[in-house]
């Protein structure tokens, strides 16, 4: 209750706040003076976002068209051609200049440095639940390690690229442009899925299914938009069916098959792994029976701003994607349906004799779940201009449960954390650009995605914690029986 | 009463014993899929030899991996990272093949303590930081995966002798016409892949039916608590049976590289899934304790069977095969809980 | 006789509670000693530190003159403790023969030899005079069955000592014989049996001794002929401590309307065709023994369980949906037995374990603020005076008394017309048990009927305006008017199956 309780936290965020900011200063004092060194400049880096951006969406829409023909590449495609694109042009970019990615270097980097920590606090304070016991339920809380771990990844950033917190504005394109900003963006898909994903483990079980429903969202969107192929062999900037259709059709299969996983899981209670596996093995299959196994594209600019508009300065992924984020946090917080799902999480039966209808909040949580991943894909489909049944939302499942596990959320359900699956997302997309950094590709990144999650998990795991905390207890009463004697 | 149900120890009660009774079915579903193919595809040649031995060329190395998966799932876990690891062994053979000149039955014995140690390791993670499988397994498949692609993100093509007559060595039929031996026509064969599946069935069968290790497996995926509460070796059991599946995503590995000759990063990518789809079609459950090789061995079978009807049809697009596995999945799902609320209800009375 | 098992002095301390306080217990070969007590009594603490579940704070454990500390399940095994629990511990999916052998099975040129695994299970099940197809799943036979299975298995292992934690609560008539012949069989073998039960016919039948434990005490041993039932019962359920509470019954008005009216409920197995009715403001109790069919009437009632036949009308209507929260709806409110399974959200906070039921009835779209939601928690907190510092902390990191005050908050703050409460004082300290009584006697007199649940007679007595007892799943008899000093025998004695129906 007092504020002496609270100075361990405290002093954690201090001592982190300290360091970044001085990361900060040393970034902004080299600015002027560094000059990359030879073999900086051959790695493939995303130092120029803006034409990075912009390049990258005509890259992928070019790409998308090359895919259609060989079959062999179809498979290669998604995020692993996406990175082909990014290094390459940055790689040109580099070359181009490299000093002049430094010029807007002067103007933000301490304010981001700032505004992020300041972000980064509020958040921990809110996360760990409760105001007045902030030291335990800090040092306990899995999310404190999520949040250490994403600072640490941004620092070790900077570190690489004193630019890397630099955002500016660009008017042509009305745009925000930075790496945060591109982080954010390219965790859009993840973060909307995970949204669904934390109330499914938040229930005790998981959803597999829906990186296969981001695909058949996807195929149905670019169905009506295309709708007869034979008629209209051109993706130009038209929609055959009404644009309302587009959306809505898609997003309410989705919600079908959300529904289909909530009653296998619910009514006949069966695993919900077993039970979402079905759909995850169907789904793909139903995409391309939607789309006759064809890759469409589009050109039309309505559905093309899904993916690829900006409002406010900021990406319509992101506003999206907060837009959802916000959507789910007051849907669950603002009324009781959050601590419902929890109890019916801890303990059903319980959750049963005090009133509670478990199977309708099982349905609830699942269409929830299958609407999010349908808008998800409709963002990913709109990114690429194109659907793409074997690749949209290619392991989505599991970088969204992954995010889910890294915010904090148990596997065996109960408390969930809305703003630590957030977090969880970011994580998981800083680690692919932190990597992209050494000139990694985007497939390698996988394996040291692997290696930092396996660390927070490691360090999340149950008996790692009871450890800590017992050691931690232990170091407390023998200072106190220091005091005493 | 105690003595009511009479003692029937006959053959055929023996043989009626209700544990196998999701075998059967997987058995059943098999055969009506394959009569109603024969019926439709006879005059195209989908009865001959050739074409059921194709079944398990095709599917060795699902098969394969199938059968460790089989024993992970009767523990009541998961391993997600077996197609990984399958696709690393092929990277390890044809990087250190063909790029590093070295001998690929090295190349795949580094495989094999790769493959067992990420195995073991993730079984221990599993017991004893009680992370769970789902999680555990996932990180294993993403560090697999990316290991993969840091080796390399082309296809590297594999020539060599070994390998080429490894993959090339078949059993040919032959049957007599005219006190002459001729070979079956069309030709049918099997393969080292095939044997290498069928060795691996054996072993499975053998492992789970004829050792203690085995029917430990049984009795962790039954009760957990119980096999603990009995002083059964639950830790070291259940760490094994990760390793044994790590050594099958490797020996998957080899048999999928005789058949393509070439690894890939991005090979056999979601084939996890298929690997417990099958599983769970042969009849072993998630939730742990029941499964039998033989029933995975039909599953295989069964889920290799769609394809190839799909083939013969020819008009039918191959995504329909993803349907009716999912079809397959949903049918076998409820028939297991039909068939565990039924034993429940008999229970209860 | 010689000592078999000695145990002296035993401590064991959970937190907030006392569960054993310097226990003696003594078994000697050849006998069947029965540990009796009712619920929380701390019979089952006393196993599981015998078995080494749980670790005593004080006091030793001798075998045969030596003294032995069992630090888990497979060391007491292999000391030749053997426990055969309540809820079967065997694997349901492997076969009869197998649960017997599984992790020693026999074997032959490295391999399990199943036709000597099956024959030998055949012959011990035999012995057993248990004739049943040995190669069948587990599950495929009863739980009487499953129960002997895990007898045999107990026994197949050299044991000496062999625990039955309530081995025949599933049993029917004829299975219990056998089951008592196999325990003398056993005996004449010289194992000493620790026998858990709530049968008090079997104890006369069966054993030659008998422990009788009462809140963590011992109350006596006594040799079988030095005891009668009626006594046994008594010392059982024992007097309570808190009659300095004086607590004073809600008076009933003769013409209070009628609040509950349960007709002929029934569910096979459980109970059969109870019917009862309940004024405004008047507190029943149900007495009986555990499985005497008073828990499952209750649950029928607030439909936890759903009765096969019966009708229930709560305020003249007649409830249809019949699901808890259509009781809910009805204003009737339910504090389960077991208050860890169906009673506290573990992981949650006091106050959303305080505000669930409350925001179940309202439904999820209308919330009770985050402000409202503290103001009602904080209330409840102080008038029941739970121990805590704020409402936030976590249930499950409170003591037993304090978790059950919160579950009566949860259904306080429904503002119910009818409270049932199953043993709502169980394993909770006298302190909290005095408060819990006097708060149930004041929402009498605020108008609101109560069932109240327990096993100690005294405090069923002390509280309620008329009493039901229970037993075999059937209403044997019911108490009203004023209760006199000679009411707590007269129960007894309808409990003990020896008195006449009231």
């Amino acid at each position: 209750m007092s504020n002496k309780k609270n100075l361990p936290g405290l002093a954690l965020l201090a001592v982190l706040c300290v360091v970044m900011v001085a990361m900060g200063i040393w970034g902004f004092a080299l600015g002027g003076t560094v000059t990359l060194s030879a073999a900086e400049l051959a790695a493939p880096t995303a130092t120029e976002a803006p034409a990075e951006e912009v390049a990258t969406e005509e890259a992928v829409v070019e790409e998308t068209a090359e895919e259609a023909a060989g079959e062999e590449l179809a498979e290669a495609a998604g995020d692993s051609g996406v990175s082909l694109q990014e290094s390459a042009i940055a790689e040109h970019l580099a070359e181009r200049s490299g000093l002049q990615s430094f010029a807007y270097l002067k103007r933000f980097p301490l304010l981001i440095t700032g505004v992020l920590l300041g972000v980064a606090f509020v958040v921990a304070l809110l996360i760990s639940g409760n105001k007045m016991r902030m030291p335990e339920s800090l040092l306990h809380s899995k999310l404190t390690y999520a949040v250490v771990a994403e600072l640490a990844i941004l620092m070790v950033c900077l570190w690489i690229r004193p630019d890397f917190f630099s955002i500016r504005y660009e008017p042509s394109s009305g745009m925000l442009i930075g790496s945060l900003i591109t982080i954010l963006n390219r965790s859009a898909e993840i973060t909307i899925i995970a949204m669904g994903m934390t109330l499914v483990i938040a229930l005790g079980g998981t959803d597999i299914s829906v990186g296969a429903l981001v695909a058949v969202s996807g195929a149905l969107a670019l169905k009506f938009l295309r709708w007869d192929i034979d008629v209209y062999t051109t993706p130009g900037d038209y929609t055959v069916q009404p644009f309302i259709w587009v959306l809505l059709v898609p997003l309410a299969v989705c919600l079908l098959m959300g529904l289909f996983n909530g009653a296998l899981v619910a009514k006949l209670s069966i695993q919900p792994i077993i039970a979402t596996l079905i759909l995850m093995v169907a789904g793909r299959g139903i995409a391309q029976i939607v789309t006759d196994g064809k890759q469409y594209t589009t050109g039309y600019t309505p559905f093309q701003f899904i993916g690829g508009g900006s409002f406010l300065g900021l990406p319509m992924p992101v506003v999206i994607s907060i837009v959802v984020v916000a959507a789910v946090a007051l849907f669950t917080r603002k009324t009781a349906f959050g601590m419902f799902v929890e109890s019916v999480g801890v303990n059903r039966s319980a959750s049963r004799v005090s009133g509670l209808r478990s199977d309708r909040i099982i349905l609830i949580v699942y269409m929830l779940t299958g609407f999010l991943a349908g808008i998800s894909g409709l963002i990913y489909s709109s990114r690429i201009s194109s659907c793409d049944s074997n690749n949209a939302g290619l392991n989505y499942e599991m970088d969204a449960i992954l995010a889910v596990v890294i915010g904090g959320t148990s596997m065996s359900g109960g408390k969930f954390s809305i703003a630590g699956t957030v977090i969880g997302s970011i994580i998981i997309r800083t680690i692919v650009t932190f990597v992209l950094y050494f000139g990694i590709t985007s497939e390698s990144t996988m394996a040291f995605k692997a290696m930092i999650i396996a660390v927070v998990i490691v360090l999340q795991s149950e008996p790692v914690r009871n450890w800590m905390s017992k050691r931690s207890k232990a170091r407390k009463s023998t200072v106190r029986g220091e005091v005493h004697a | 009463m105690l003595n009511t149900q009479p003692k029937r120890r006959s053959l055929l009660s023996r043989i009626l014993n209700p544990k196998y009774i999701m075998v059967y079915s997987t058995i059943a579903v098999f055969l009506i899929i394959y009569i109603v193919g024969a019926i439709a595809y006879g005059g195209k040649g989908f009865t001959t030899l050739r074409t059921f031995l194709l079944l398990f060329s095709d599917n060795a190395y699902i098969g394969i991996s199938a059968v460790g998966m089989t024993m992970v799932l009767i523990t009541g876990g998961i391993d997600l990272s077996v197609a990984a690891v399958a696709s690393l062994t092929g990277m390890f053979i044809a990087y250190g093949n063909s790029i590093l000149g070295i001998d690929p039955f090295i190349c795949i014995a580094f495989s094999i303590v790769v493959g067992v140690g990420l195995g073991l390791l993730m079984g221990a993670t599993i017991h004893y930081l009680n992370v769970p499988p789902f999680i555990t397994t996932l990180t294993g498949m993403f560090l697999a995966r990316g290991v993969c692609s840091l080796i390399s993100r082309e296809s590297i093509a594999i020539t060599n002798e070994a390998i080429d007559a490894l993959a090339g060595w078949k059993i040919t039929f032959y049957h007599l016409v005219d006190g002459q031996w001729e070979k079956i026509k069309p030709v049918a064969t099997i393969n080292f892949s095939v044997l290498l599946f069928l060795a691996m069935i054996v072993i499975g069968a053998i492992i789970m039916q004829k050792t203690r290790f085995g029917r430990n497996v049984y009795a962790i995926g039954g009760n957990e608590q119980s096999a603990k509460l009995m002083g059964l070796p639950v830790a070291r059991t259940k760490v094994l049976v990760y390793g044994f599946n790590g050594l099958c995503s490797v020996l998957a590995g080899v048999a999928y590289v005789l058949y393509v000759k070439s690894g890939w990063n991005l090979a056999l990518q979601g084939g996890e899934l298929d690997v417990i789809s099958a599983t769970v079609i042969g009849g072993t459950l998630l939730t742990g304790g029941v499964g039998y090789m033989f029933g995975t061995l039909f599953g295989v079978l069964l889920k290799g069977t769609i394809p190839a009807l799909i083939t013969f049809n020819g008009t039918l697009s191959s995504w329909w095969g993803k349907i009716a596995t999912g079809a397959l999945l949903l049918l076998f799902i409820l028939l297991q809980r039909a068939v565990v609320s039924g034993s429940e209800r008999k229970k209860k009375v | 006789m010689s000592e078999l098992l000695e145990m002296r002095g035993i401590e064991i301390q959970f937190p907030g509670v006392k569960a054993l306080d310097g226990v003696d217990f003594t078994l000697r070969a050849g006998e069947v000693h029965a540990l009796l007590g009712e619920n929380g009594a701390g019979k089952s603490t006393l196993i599981k530190c015998l078995t080494g579940v749980n670790k005593m704070d004080a006091g030793e454990i001798r075998l045969e003159g030596k003294p032995i500390r069992p630090t888990s399940p497979q060391a007491a095994i292999e000391m030749g403790i053997s426990t055969v629990f309540q809820e079967i511990n065997l694997c349901p999916n492997l076969t009869v023969a197998e649960n017997i052998f599984v992790g020693r099975q026999p074997m032959k040129h490295h391999q399990i030899n199943w036709k000597e695994i099956n024959r030998r299970a055949n012959e011990l099940m035999e012995r057993f005079n248990v004739h049943i197809d040995v190669t069948r799943p587990l599950s495929y036979y009863s739980t009487a069955i499953q129960q002997m299975v895990s007898i045999a298995r107990a026994v197949d292992i050299d044991a000496k000592v062999l625990i039955l934690d309530e081995p025949t609560s599933s049993l029917d008539e004829n299975e219990v014989k056998q089951l008592f012949a196999v325990m003398r069989s056993l005996k004449e073998q010289g194992i000493g049996i620790i026998f858990i039960t709530h049968f008090l016919d079997q104890v006369f039948e069966m054993s030659d001794r008998l422990t009788i434990l009462r809140n963590g005490h011992l109350v006596g041993v006594y040799d079988i002929h030095e005891i009668t039932k009626l006594e046994l019962v008594t010392e059982m359920i024992g007097k309570d401590m808190n009659e300095i509470f004086n607590l004073k019954r809600a008076t009933v008005a003769e013409d209070a309307p009628i609040m509950l009216k349960a007709e002929h409920l029934g569910a096979p197995g459980k109970v059969d065709d109870v019917s009862l009715h309940i004024k405004k403001g008047e507190m029943i109790g149900f007495a009986g023994l555990l499985g005497s069919g008073r828990t499952e009437t209750a649950e029928m009632i607030f439909c936890v369980a759903r009765p096969t036949k019966g009708t229930v009308e709560m305020n003249g209507e007649q409830l249809k949906a019949r699901n808890p929260l259509d009781s809910i709806n009805h204003k009737m409110a339910f504090c389960p037995e077991d208050r860890k399974r169906d009673g506290i959200i573990g992981d949650l906070s006091i106050r959303e374990n305080i505000i669930l039921a409350m925001q179940a009835k309202r439904g999820f779209l209308h919330p009770i603020s985050r402000k409202e939601q503290g103001e009602i928690a904080d209330k409840y907190i102080k008038m029941l005076s739970i121990a805590t510092p704020d409402a936030e902390k976590k249930i499950g990191e409170l003591s037993g008394g304090n978790q059950q005050k919160v579950i009566l908050a949860r259904w306080m703050a429904t503002q119910p017309d009818l409270l049932i409460l199953d043993e709502p004082t169980r394993g909770i300290d006298v302190g909290a048990k005095a408060e819990i009584q006097r708060l149930m006697l004041e929402m009498c007199n605020n108008g609101v009927s109560v069932i109240f649940i327990s096993s100690e007679l005294e405090e069923v007595i002390r509280c309620s305006n008329r009493i039901l007892i229970m037993r075999d799943g059937k209403k044997a008899g019911e108490l009203g008017g004023e209760f006199g000093t000679n009411t707590q025998s007269e129960i007894l004695k309808i409990i003990a199956g020896e008195g006449a129906s009231a």
